[in-house]
This record gives structure tokens, C-alpha cells and sequence, in this order.
């Protein structure tokens, strides 16, 4: 017996030993200029090309690479490495002015050669390549500071795209690509942590802070834990919907600042199938319009972080028609159309029915969505008879529920994070035969008509106009119900100084500074 | 000659979710030095725990009263170090079931060993050279291997004589043998009552003897004690009590027993947690008469032993 | 008892075997369309055409029936070829070996944790039967079987890190960093492990062998280190074995609350992702560990009772 103690215990003491060797690093000295960013999930490296995306990538990039042009906080495109531009009237050749006090990290000099080269990079190696590469023809250098790049065809929302962080401008240097951005890779340590340094060329002037951090806390309530305990200092994507008392805690707490901006980037709606089942009647599907009180379902789910939705487009995007009419609560019309659409509660249950069939429904969500969404719906349908059965799938099984038209509702969570213009999510979901997959969901000739129209105009009114169309006409066929917008909510240590986040950029931390 | 132990009033109650259970009840028995006395009767009736009250090895739920002097002291009174000295040194248990009462995961030596450092402060070798002697002495084949084996490798008579073994190794004044001989085959049994017989005899030890083995308590002991439902019922010289039983109970035992017949007792023993009124075995006792369901008859003296009948 | 361990050795690898093949199949049989699966964990959902996914299908051999494509994978990893990451592009090796130090430590601490806990605990509970610390620890045992790790975790994170700023929130570091993460882990094991103490060391006290331990004089303390203990581990031992299965599961959950940089971690990901060459990769390691624990509890099982021992050796 006592030799199985000893054993024991000298196990546990070479055990224990082995922790505080490994640890006894200890707590490092503390580097004061030092900024700390929580970021949600580790990046797969510093290649656009190859890299994808990870939940936090565009916070490290913004820092590290620059864009030609980028997406001001009042949603307008803006010049960053590019002066000025100009498009020809075919809309084929674009062309771009460019900086000529820039250098990348690596000391080259940033040029028309420089941006031809990114792009040609870019193209680069990926089995899926990024996707505005497939849309050039040629690069031109037209000379040293003006690039033209010519296009297969009409890309109306090429500048806008242009902002999307994966068209980075970069220079490879030793097989790493290099930006010009205010800050240099430092130490990736895989799964734990980057490092960034301050760039002393940066072009608009030596940052503040030293070092930049990014944290890798996967866990939300863990990152808003360590803001909290002061163990890091900003956390850029908030996921506000169910973090709501959190953020209401969070912004009683002194020491953070939490800055929420309304945000049209991030929005739930439902869509129904088209194809197939009740909602294939154009009634039914305003009728689950007019029963659903999306203000109710945004007071409950995100309060006052968001904004109730109307249209496909929130208010506040550049898009959006400020007058639009949408399907504001109204139980009355409900049951109109319902019963329009020949559903009857012919056995006085409450549920409705149609030759002898209740109306039941299927919605499908995944497990990342907010399932209170659903739950309100359900709710709120029950009250006009419709009774709701709730399918939480895994992503994929989704996708293929979707797919198959194997559903009736879908909620939908878009993030429109590919650049200044929305065009991508309309062409794939709501235009015939661009994608397989959105089969079941609403298409009809005025809307591809109008999608097609979105990449061959040009100017700026017009575009407007046509995607208010786009979404009139989603509303007249009632192809979804939409629900709210989430703010995007950037939170902050207040020792944190002169610092405007904006959707999604971090570039601007270059001019911030920490507060002894 | 003062008795080296002398138990009065004794009374052992287990408190249970099924209620009071009367194990013992005002027992008094006086053991003199030098002798053996056997405490028999069936199994249940309480003699085993008339055994472990005296060593106080009874879980916690039992209360014990009365007295238990040994050596002029208190047993029930001394505190659980003062106890503990006691135990093994003083007073040497040789428990029953000898397949459950060695622990299966330490080698048999270390078992008798540490009872040996402990008592006679031997150093590790000695005890171990000591070990080998003793189970020599109690006639075990081939001790030095056996020291060095676990007890399920042993056999029955093996392994009590391992336990007596470590009984002994104190050299106790008084050993209480519970049921030595429970579930041995006749072979064993002779040769543990030879072991017995050894360890009275030769070395003059005072001995309780708890057995429902009428015929070892006749080959060993000097005196005996008859128990039913917790109470004693006959007492006296081993003779008298297995020649001359005067209780029921005692001559229903011996008729029963093997060479006499093998006749039982009708009935079973009466659960200690109801028992009877008036004299505890009326229920099964062929001479029983109205009164005896009525009056609990006291122990009487008669000739030099005692006898709990209301026909005496 | 080496015969013994070679035929656990030769089951082992059947064991491995069979959880590789069904985690394969269940992967493959789960809904959804892995190629688009991968694609979106690659490059994101927004614009990905079906031509996209196509290519991926092509190019990581999943148009293949899933037969085909494990015994590809078997035979490459029987040749030590893990493949590379479908996701990251990095080898699964690499990958895991990278993060595994760090969830073994995790793994070990917790179970230390626990186990300095929960033994002790166990024992002063069988011990002293029915008092306050018998039943404050039997309380304190029901609340931490009860208790999810994520809950528990954030709990501590709370109490310890944002309101005494005793350990960090979270994070891989040196000891101060593995406290909580190794108690949230540690606790649930730790419950169990109390209770099984308490109730094995009682059933042990009852034992007959015991009594003559208490009749031979022996003292209380020697009583319950040199008779009761060895007895009332075996079973003790058996349910640690079978625990850590329980504790690799647990990872998953304490490593994404704590940012612990582990293999846990890595195995959600890869089965969101579907990065079937991943998922491979960490479930033959977990397998592999699981097995190997199982392999040592019962080779201290040998030890600690030596009827088993001796079965063994006739």
C-alpha cells in the first residue's frame, strides 16, 4: 500500500512539476503602450488569397493591409490608397490615382506595378479564387501611379467591392505577403494569440500605440468577462442579439465604453418557400406578413441595439427607400387574407384548416440562430391559427432542408460583409438559376430583370432606384418577412482614447491612444 | 479466584429502521482465568455479538449497558485509545468466517506481522521469522510460502489459522474464538479445534469459546453457556450442561446434534426485534405451559449452575 | 501480465479501428453536403457558387463513395500519413501534436484537481457518516454532478477573475492560467469521484477484515491508510478510468470558455467545418488516449487486487 502512495504521489509531484516548469514564465512584464483586442476565432494565416474567412479576420487585415478604397462610417466609399478614380462610360475600364507617399512594411515602394501585382497575387493559388479576380481582364499600368484594370463585362459595384477586405493591396516579401497598413506582423502564436508592432513608414503618420494584441477568446461571454476584468481592451464583433442583458450590465460598468452603431449589415428575416406547400399562395404568405410584429420580436431579442425591420434593406443603408411600405402589424388583415386563401377553423380548435388539413408549418433554423426569433413567431402565428413546428438543424442540414424545399420558413441571418453594395445576396437568392441552392425561394422576371440591372448601372441615383424597386417588389409578393437589424456594438476600455470604430475597420486605431 | 472477566447486566441494543434490536439482554457471565467457556446456541441468537461487545467492535448503531470488567476495569468505560491497547494485547478476537475476515489485497504475512510489531515491538525481519514459527506451531504446511500469499490462494483451515495466528500474536490474556469452526468441512474443523486445543491447553490462555458446535465446545471447554434470543439460559460445567441438560432449549440443541439423531427443534428462532413475552422460547418449547407465555423466568442457581425455566 | 498487456494492445488498435470507421460514416451520413460544408467554413457563405463547391468536391476526393475514401484515409494513416487539414491546408499531425500538450495538461490537472479533492473528501465523508462535512461535501457532490462546465466556468471566471482578480479570465499560460479552467473541468469529475469514494470506503469499514484490523489493536489511522483504502480504491480506480473519457469530452466545452488553446477546441471546429481529415486526426487521438488510460487503470487494477493478478498469471 504505501508503494501505490508513493507511486501516487510521486506522480502528482512530476505532474506538478511539469505545470510550473511549463508556467513559470509567470506573469510577464507588463508592456504598457500595449493595446488588446479580443478576436473570436484564430485566422488560418495572413494570405488573403488562401486564407478564407474567420470570425475577426477583417479586424487583423484592416491593421495590417490597406484597400484602394474603403467604406467610411456614413457608408460612403472613400479614397485610401487611391487618390481618385474614374470609370469609362461602358463601365468596362476603371481607373485608379494613386497615393505616392506609400511604402509597404517591407520598405518597397507602393506603385501602379505594386497594385497589379496584389491582384495578380490574389488570383493566386486558392481552388476557389477570390471573386472580383474572375471579373478582371488585364491590369494596366498605365504609369506609375495610375493603374487601369479592365473588365470582362459591366461591374457596376466594382468600386464597392473594391472595399471588401479580401482585395487587400499587398507585396510579397520572403513568400509573406506585406501590407502598408499602420501595423506589422509580429508573432502568431496559433490558437493564443497575434502580434502586431507598429509600422513607423505608415503613410499617415507614426501610430500611437506600440503593440497591438489580438486575443483569441472563442467564447463570447468570455470576452466580455476579460473587458470586464481589464485583461483585454476592445472587442470589435459584438454579437449583441443574445447578449442583450450583457450589454446592458456591461454598459453600466465605467471602465467600458460601448459604442454601438446602427448597422445594416447584419439582418434576420424569414423566407418562405415559394415552390412549395401553403406558402406557394401569395395570401398566406401576407397574411404571416401582416401576424408578425417584428417591432415586438426586435424589442425582445436586441432592445434597443437594432433597428426594426421593413424592407429587405434597413433604413439606414444607402439602398433603402425611406417611405417604402411594409406589412406593419395588423391581425385583421391576417385573418383576412388567411381566410381569402380558403383556411377556416372549420372544428372551432383555434388552428385553422383547409379540406380537412391543419395549417401546420415547418421552420427551419440552425443552431447558430437566435432560437427566441423563432419561438416569437411561432407564437405570433399561433394567435391567427397557424401553428408553427420549430426544426433547429445543423447548418448543413439547413442548407440542405433549403435546398430540397423540404421546409416552409427559413430564418435567414445575412452578413453582407463583401463590400459597400449588397448585390451579391440579392443575385443569389432572388435570381433565377444563379444558384441551385435558393431554388424554393421567391424568383419571378421583374426582379431578374432588376438584379441584372444592378451590374450594368453605373450611376449612383439610378442604382438607387433600382434597388428600392428590388425590394418593392420583394414586399408586393410578400417573399419575406423582415424582422430587425442588429446594431453592430464595438465595446471599449475608456482608457482607450481618440478611437472611432467604424463597421468593421480597425485602421483608424492608428491615431488612438491609451490613457495612463 | 477473582474472574479475569466479568460481564454484568449487559444488554446490546441496535437501533435500526426496523426498530429496537435486542441482541443481548442482561447477561452476566463470569470468566475465570485459565479457563474455557463456551458460549453456544443457534445462529442469531446473539452470542457473536455478546463476543464483539466486549472488544466494543460493534457498528455504531449499537448501544451496549451494564458492565464488562476485565482485570478489575471497565471495558465500557475506558476510552477509545485506552480500548484500542486493549485489543489484541489484552484481549484477542479470532473471528468467524474466516474467508471474509482476512483482507484480500495484503499478503497473509503482513497481516499477522503487524499485529506482531505492533504488540511485541519486534523489528520487520524478527516479525516475519516470528510469523513463520507460529503458524509452524499451528500445524499450517509450508509457512514460508504461505506468508508471502494473499488469502484467496489459501484454503479455509488455512487462512483460521492464519487468524488465529494473528489472534495470538499479542499473546493476550483472554482470546474470544467467534465461531472458529463455522463452515469448515470435518477435516478442517479437527484440525482447527486440534489448533484450539494447542493454544488453551499448552499456553493456558483463558478463552470464550462462541460456537453452535456442541461437539467442540465439549472436546474444549470447561464451562458453558447456553444462549436463546439474546438471554442466557443454562449455564454451568461443561459436563452438567451437555450431560445433564436441565433447560428445553439445551436438550432440544443436543438432540438435534448431529450424533444424537440429528432431530431439529421445531419452529425458528424468534426475530430479536419482537420477541415474546414470558419465557422467550415457549413458542417452540415442547413442556410449555400457559404460564410460561406469561412470566419471564429468572435465572436460577441450582448445584453450582443456572438454569432460566420456570420448572426448575 | 505482459501476454496480457499485448492482447490489450492488439484490442486497442480494434478499437481505434471501429471509432475512426463509424465517426467517418456518422460524418459523412450527417445532413448536409460536405463539399459545401467546407467551402463555407473556407471562404465564407456569401458568394460561393455551386462551381465552387464542385471543385472542392473534386479536389478533396468526396465524390468518392465514403468506403473508398476511409479506406484511403486508413491506408495513408497506416503508412503514418494524416493527411492535411481540408480547411487550413495544414498536416493533421502538425495540428494536433501543436495543441495537444495543452489539453493533456489541461486533462491532467483537472483530474488532479479532482482527485486531491474528491479522495480526501470522500474519505473524511465515509469517515465521519451523517455529520455536517458528510453532508456539506454530499451537497456540495450533487451540486457539481449537476453543474454544466459552461455555466461553471463562467461562474468562477466571475467570482475569481473579474471580482477578485485572483487568476485570469482566460487564456494559455502559466499556472495561474489553468486554476479555473482546470476546477470548471475538474468538478464534475470530482462529484463523482467523492460520492464513489464515500460509498466504497463505507461499504469497505463494513467489511469483516476490518474487524480483525480493529481487533488486533491496530490504530484508527493505520486502519484506514494500510487496510481500507487499497480496498476501496479499486472501484475508485475503475471509475477515473472511465471518467476521462468524460474529461476529454469536457474539454471541448472548457477549452472554448478559457481561449485554451487545445485539441478540443479543434475537433468543434473540424466537425462544423467538416474537415473530415481533421476529425479523423483528433478522434484517433482521443481515441487512442482513452484507450491507453483504460489500458493503465487496469494494469493498477492488477495491482491493487491481487486476485486479478493472480487470474492473470495461471
Amino acid at each position: 500500500m504505501r508503494k501505490v502512495l508513493k507511486a501516487i504521489g510521486l506522480i502528482c509531484c512530476l505532474a506538478a512539476i511539469s505545470l510550473a516548469v511549463s508556467g513559470c514564465s509567470g506573469k510577464s512584464e507588463e508592456i504598457k503602450n500595449e493595446l488588446r483586442i479580443a478576436l473570436p476565432d484564430d485566422v488560418r494565416g495572413f494570405d488573403p488569397s488562401t486564407s478564407g474567412y474567420t470570425s475577426g479576420i477583417w479586424d487583423v487585415y484592416s491593421l495590417l493591409y490597406d484597400r484602394l478604397v474603403i467604406e467610411d462610417r456614413n457608408k460612403q466609399v472613400v479614397a485610401q490608397l487611391a487618390k481618385s478614380w474614374e470609370v469609362s462610360d461602358d463601365g468596362l475600364t476603371w481607373t485608379f490615382h494613386l497615393r505616392e507617399d506609400v511604402e509597404f512594411t517591407s520598405g518597397t515602394k507602393f506603385n501602379a506595378a505594386a497594385v497589379k501585382a496584389s491582384f495578380e497575387f490574389l488570383k493566386g493559388k486558392s481552388i476557389c479564387p477570390v471573386p472580383l479576380t474572375t471579373k478582371i481582364k488585364s491590369i494596366e499600368v498605365a504609369d506609375d501611379y495610375t493603374v487601369k484594370f479592365v473588365l470582362n463585362r459591366p461591374h457596376a459595384p466594382f468600386l464597392a467591392d473594391l472595399t471588401d477586405m479580401r482585395y487587400p493591396i499587398l507585396a510579397v516579401n520572403d513568400g509573406q505577403p506585406v501590407g502598408t497598413g499602420p501595423y506589422i506582423l509580429k508573432e502568431w502564436i496559433k490558437g493564443k494569440e497575434i502580434v502586431l508592432v507598429k509600422n513607423e513608414r505608415y503613410w499617415k503618420g507614426v501610430p500611437i500605440i506600440d503593440r497591438i494584441v489580438f486575443k483569441i477568446i472563442p467564447d463570447p461571454h468570455t470576452r466580455s468577462l476579460a473587458l470586464e476584468a481589464g485583461e483585454i481592451d476592445l472587442i470589435t464583433c459584438y454579437g449583441s442579439p443574445n447578449l442583450k442583458e450583457e450589454l446592458q450590465r456591461l454598459q453600466k460598468n465605467p471602465q467600458t465604453v460601448v459604442d454601438t452603431i446602427h448597422n445594416w449589415k447584419v439582418g434576420h428575416h424569414l423566407v418562405f418557400n415559394y415552390k412549395k406547400g401553403p406558402f406557394s399562395d401569395a395570401r398566406a404568405r401576407k397574411a404571416v406578413s401582416y401576424a408578425i410584429d417584428a417591432q415586438k420580436v426586435k424589442e425582445n431579442i436586441v432592445g434597443k441595439y437594432g433597428i426594426t425591420g421593413v424592407a429587405h434593406l434597413s433604413p439606414l443603408s444607402p439602398f433603402a427607400k425611406p417611405d417604402i411600405k411594409g406589412y406593419a402589424c395588423n391581425l385583421e388583415q391576417a385573418k383576412n387574407y388567411l381566410s381569402e386563401a380558403g383556411w377556416k377553423d372549420s372544428n372551432n380548435d383555434g388552428a385553422l384548416d383547409k379540406n380537412g388539413k391543419p395549417f401546420r408549418v415547418k421552420l427551419v433554423i440552425t443552431k447558430d440562430d437566435i432560437a427566441a426569433i423563432a419561438e416569437m413567431a411561432q407564437s405570433q402565428l399561433q394567435k391567427v391559427g397557424v401553428e408553427v413546428e420549430i426544426q433547429v438543424l445543423e447548418r448543413g442540414a439547413q442548407q440542405k432542408a433549403i435546398e430540397e424545399g423540404n421546409f416552409d420558413l427559413a430564418l435567414f441571418t445575412r452578413i453582407y460583409c463583401s463590400g459597400a453594395d449588397p448585390h451579391l445576396h440579392f443575385r443569389q437568392i432572388y435570381r433565377s438559376g444563379a444558384d441551385e441552392r435558393y431554388g424554393y425561394i421567391f424568383k419571378n422576371n421583374e426582379l431578374d430583370d432588376l438584379i441584372n440591372k444592378l451590374y450594368t448601372t453605373l450611376d449612383n441615383q439610378e442604382r438607387v432606384k433600382v434597388y428600392q424597386r428590388i425590394q418593392e417588389v420583394l414586399l408586393e409578393n410578400a417573399a419575406a418577412v423582415y424582422l430587425f437589424y442588429e446594431d453592430h456594438v464595438t465595446l471599449y476600455n475608456r482608457r482607450l482614447k481618440n478611437f472611432d470604430p467604424f463597421s468593421g475597420e480597425l485602421s483608424t486605431l492608428w491615431q488612438a491612444y491609451l490613457e495612463k | 479466584m477473582a474472574a479475569l472477566l466479568s460481564i454484568q447486566k449487559l444488554r446490546t441494543i441496535f437501533y435500526t429502521e426496523k426498530g429496537r434490536v435486542k441482541a443481548a439482554d442482561d447477561i452476566n457471565l463470569d470468566i475465570a482465568e485459565g479457563k474455557t467457556v463456551g458460549l453456544i446456541g443457534e445462529t442469531g441468537c446473539g452470542k457473536s455479538v455478546l463476543g464483539l461487545s466486549i472488544l466494543r467492535l460493534l457498528p455504531r448503531n449499537a448501544g451496549i449497558e451494564g458492565k464488562i470488567c476485565y482485570k478489575g476495569q471497565d471495558i465500557l468505560r475506558l476510552s477509545g485509545e485506552q480500548i484500542r491497547r486493549l485489543r489484541g494485547k489484552e484481549i484477542a478476537l479470532i473471528p468467524q468466517s474466516p474467508s471474509t475476515s482476512l483482507n484480500p489485497v495484503l499478503k497473509t504475512g503482513v497481516q499477522i506481522t503487524e499485529a506482531l510489531q505492533l504488540h511485541q515491538k519486534l523489528a520487520r525481519e524478527e516479525a516475519w521469522k516470528a510469523a513463520v514459527e507460529m503458524l509452524q506451531s499451528f500445524n499450517l504446511p509450508d509457512p514460508e510460502r504461505r506468508v508471502k500469499e494473499y488469502p484467496h490462494q489459501l484454503s479455509g483451515g488455512m487462512k483460521q489459522r492464519i487468524l488465529a495466528a494473528i489472534g495470538m500474536a499479542g499473546k493476550p490474556s483472554l482470546i474470544i474464538a467467534d465461531e472458529p469452526t463455522k463452515g469448515l468441512d470435518a477435516i478442517i474443523r479437527i484440525q482447527v479445534v486440534e489448533v484450539l486445543h494447542h493454544l488453551t491447553k499448552k499456553t493456558g490462555a483463558t478463552m470464550l469459546l462462541i460456537t453452535h458446535d456442541l461437539k467442540v465446545a465439549a472436546g474444549l471447554c470447561d464451562e458453558i453457556a447456553v444462549m436463546y434470543a439474546g438471554e442466557i439460559v443454562e449455564h454451568g460445567p461443561a459436563e452438567e450442561v451437555l450431560g445433564h441438560p436441565r433447560h428445553p432449549y439445551t436438550m432440544g440443541l443436543l438432540a438435534s446434534s448431529p450424533n444424537n439423531g440429528l432431530k431439529p427443534i421445531r419452529g425458528c428462532s424468534p426475530s430479536l426485534i419482537n420477541l415474546p413475552a414470558g419465557c422467550k422460547f415457549h413458542p417452540r418449547c415442547g413442556k410449555a405451559r400457559e404460564i410460561c407465555a406469561k412470566k419471564h423466568p429468572p435465572l436460577v442457581t441450582k448445584n453450582g449452575s443456572q438454569v432460566r425455566c420456570i420448572f426448575h | 501480465m505482459l501476454k496480457c498487456i499485448a492482447r490489450r494492445l492488439v484490442l486497442m488498435i480494434v478499437v481505434v479501428l471501429g471509432v475512426t470507421m463509424m465517426t467517418f460514416s456518422i460524418m459523412h451520413l450527417a445532413p448536409g453536403d460536405p463539399a459545401e460544408m467546407i467551402a463555407i467554413a473556407k471562404y465564407g457563405m456569401e458568394d460561393l457558387t455551386q462551381e465552387d463547391i464542385e471543385r472542392i468536391r473534386k479536389a478533396e476526393g468526396l465524390d468518392a463513395p465514403v468506403y473508398v475514401q476511409y479506406a484511403k484515409w486508413l491506408s495513408h494513416t497506416a503508412r503514418g500519413d494524416f493527411g492535411r487539414s481540408l480547411i487550413t491546408g495544414e498536416p493533421v499531425l502538425e495540428e494536433i501534436w501543436y495543441r495537444f500538450p495543452a489539453t493533456l495538461k489541461l486533462a491532467l490537472a483537472a483530474m488532479m484537481v479532482s482527485l486531491f479533492i474528491a479522495v480526501p473528501v470522500g474519505i473524511i465523508s465515509a469517515l465521519r457518516q451523517y455529520s455536517l462535512i458528510d453532508y456539506l461535501s454530499m451537497t456540495g457532490a450533487l451540486i457539481g454532478v449537476c453543474m454544466p462546465n459552461f455555466w461553471l466556468g463562467l461562474l468562477l471566471i466571475l467570482l475569481f477573475s473579474v471580482y477578485l482578480g485572483l487568476f485570469p479570465v482566460c487564456g494559455y499560460g502559466g499556472l495561474r492560467h489553468i486554476v479555473l479552467p482546470a476546477l470548471t473541468l475538474g468538478t464534475g469529475m470530482a462529484a463523482i469521484v467523492t460520492r464513489l469514494t464515500r460509498s466504497s470506503m463505507l461499504e469497505v469499514l463494513k467489511q469483516d477484515y476490518i474487524t480483525t484490523a480493529r481487533a488486533k489493536g491496530l490504530s484508527e489511522k493505520k486502519i484506514i491508510t494500510d487496510h481500507a483504502l487499497k480496498n476501496a480504491f479499486i472501484p475508485v480506480i475503475t471509475v477515473i478510468g472511465l471518467q476521462f473519457g468524460h474529461l476529454l469530452e469536457g474539454t471541448v466545452i472548457v477549452e472554448t470558455i478559457f481561449a485554451w488553446p487545445g485539441v478540443g477546441k479543434l475537433l468543434v471546429d473540424s466537425i462544423f467545418a467538416r474537415d473530415f481529415a481533421l476529425i479523423q486526426g483528433c478522434v484517433l487521438i482521443f481515441a487512442v488516449i482513452f484507450v491507453i488510460v483504460n489500458l493503465l487503470v487496469d494494469i493498477s487494477y492488477v495491482y491493487l487486487d491481487p486476485k486479478i493478478r493472480y487470474e492473470k498469471e495461471h
